[in-house]
């Protein structure tokens, strides 16, 4: 592998061990990926810092290289925790759980990492086109790729922290023009609204192979953000998708693919596997926030919940997006209607199961997939104009 | 005995030696090996610790990175191991662990090579050496 002089620099310890071990860690994955360079990321977003995920190793790991001196080279960003880090009590978080989490942020702090603690690191600082990221976190990762067109591979937990480290990452995959073709065409019926949106998303990862990169035509113009971050979410978790390349939407859309190969998709396939993943079963919790909510989502379903609700609301979202939405007093009214809303965190990263809940209702194809998996918790799947409803009339 | 020799690619250097421990399939460190005690949850449950671990490749969560880091600060890691196709959770795994790791031996070391057999590892030249006075000059 050809490396700079400054690569070779960080290989050789001459910026300290963390840095080299960061280098070597690297080098050796993109050698091995048949990367000839590495090429210099704007952001890297380091996915896999709940405890709740990389238990005592990770946080062992973590601590090393923070005492080894450890600092980022890149603008940096974390992925959510198992816990609001502030209201952590509310939550009824094991206190024995919190303290080794906090003890993560302490180290991703020492090394300088921006404690977002967001899935939506988008929503913080949005990549322009064509610029290089390490991010992990599969569906910011599709968000980056197919709706922003800057470029990033799947990258594992423990490679976004070197990343982050060197400022670097290896230059394959995604990261190269000819790997960004679409080769897939798609039809799709326009989505009605988020969930359906996230169903199809879920198809395509479900569906489609490895290397596969569709062409999507049939989502509207102006169809709102959220609906194609659903979309991108699911088929992120339901697949490997990191690149999906819609028409009208994506800034690299381009034309569409020259092969013939030609996938449709229509409702009676979404409502299959709606009934798939889904179950049918009363909820006892209610949940906006795969991935975390932007501000325009607070508003909106602050406008769609009309009166207070009678089983549990939960809301997730960033603190940069929390920070906007309470200066504009959403956060007190959606609190008012009895919603709560935590910060840094969501269902799926949390020690749910502590928490005795069994019937979670929500519009993301993604926690659906995940909830029943990790924490063995039902899914009912929604619309967020259903669940504002339900919610409110109490079945 | 007649002296097997593997070749692969170096990828984390250092020289091991153990007894083998084969598994046909892939490995994913979350799940399929317990973290606390370093033992492997399939083909019967063996110790990791001192074995070479002779695999397809890893699969599942990148988390398994770290339970191989966590395994080794807890000296119970394996010595050395060998895999048939290189995928970046073992790779990270090894490189921070300091474990040895040779990468894209020929398949057929699945089949070769039984549980128990002595293992000589070369981390730095991408060797496996089968059999107990099997070395560089045999």
């Amino acid at each position: 592998m050809h490396l700079t002089r400054i690569e070779e620099r960080m290989l050789d310890g001459e910026e300290g061990e963390a840095r080299a071990l960061a280098m070597k860690v690297i080098v050796k994955v993109g050698e091995a990926l048949g990367a000839e360079r590495l090429v210099e990321v704007s952001h890297a977003h380091a996915s896999g810092i709940s405890y709740n995920n990389i238990g005592e190793p990770g946080l062992r790991l973590l601590r090393r290289l923070a005492e080894a001196g450890g600092r980022v080279k890149t603008y940096a960003t974390v992925n959510p925790i198992g816990m609001d880090a502030d209201a952590w009590m509310d939550m009824h978080v094991p206190r024995s759980f919190a303290e080794k989490q906090l003890e993560v942020l302490e180290a991703l702090k020492a090394m300088g990492f921006k404690l977002t603690l967001t899935c939506t690191p988008y929503y913080v600082r949005k990549p322009r086109l064509g610029e290089h990221l390490a991010w992990g976190e599969s569906s910011a990762v599709a968000y980056a790729n197919s709706l922003l067109g800057a470029r990033s591979n799947r990258e594992g937990g423990p490679l976004t922290i070197m990343a982050a480290l060197t400022g670097r990452t290896y230059y394959a995959g995604l990261h190269l023009d000819e790997n960004r073709r679409p080769n897939l065409s798609v039809e799709a019926e326009a989505p009605k609204n988020s969930l359906e949106a996230s169903l199809l998303g879920g198809y395509l990862g479900k569906t489609l192979k490895e290397g596969e990169i569709p062409y999507v035509r049939g989502i509207k113009q102006g169809t709102p953000e959220y609906w194609l971050k659903e979309m991108c979410a699911a088929a992120g978790a339901l697949g490997s998708l990191a690149l999906c390349l819609i028409e009208g939407v994506s800034p690299e859309a381009g034309s569409p693919p020259s092969s013939e190969e030609k996938l449709s998709v229509d409702r009676v396939e979404l409502e299959r596997l709606k009934e798939e993943i889904g179950s049918s079963d009363q909820p006892d919790l209610y949940f906006l926030g795969c991935p975390h909510a932007s501000l325009s989502e607070l508003i909106m379903l602050d406008r769609l919940v009309k009166g207070r609700v009678k089983v549990e609301f939960w809301v997730t979202l960033s603190r940069h997006e929390y920070d906007q939405a309470s200066s504009k007093g959403i956060v007190r009214s959606l609190e008012s209607k009895g919603i709560r809303v935590w910060r840094d965190t969501c269902p799926i990263v949390a020690p749910f199961k502590s928490l005795g809940y069994r019937v979670m209702a929500t519009n993301s194809v993604k926690a659906a997939f995940y909830m029943p998996r990790i924490h063995g918790v039902r899914v009912v799947l929604m619309s967020v104009e259903e669940m504002a409803r339900h919610a409110v009339q109490g079945v | 005995m007649q002296c097997r020799v593997y070749k692969g690619r170096g990828i984390v250097g250092g020289k091991a030696e153990g007894r083998a421990l084969v598994v046909e399939g892939r490995i994913s460190f979350l799940g399929d090996v317990d973290a606390g005690t370093g033992v492997l949850k399939m083909n019967g449950g063996e110790r990791l610790v001192g074995r070479i671990l002779v695999f397809e490749a890893g699969r599942g969560s990148t988390v398994g990175s770290y339970i191989i880091y966590g395994l080794a600060t807890r000296g119970l890691a394996p010595a050395a191991m060998v895999v048939v196709e290189a995928e970046p959770i073992i790779i990270t795994g090894c490189v921070l662990a300091g474990i040895p790791l040779v990468s894209g031996v020929p398949r057929s070391i699945l089949r070769e090579v039984s549980s128990g057999e002595i293992l000589r590892v070369d981390g730095s030249r991408g060797v496996v050496y089968v059999g107990e006075r099997c070395t560089d000059n045999a």
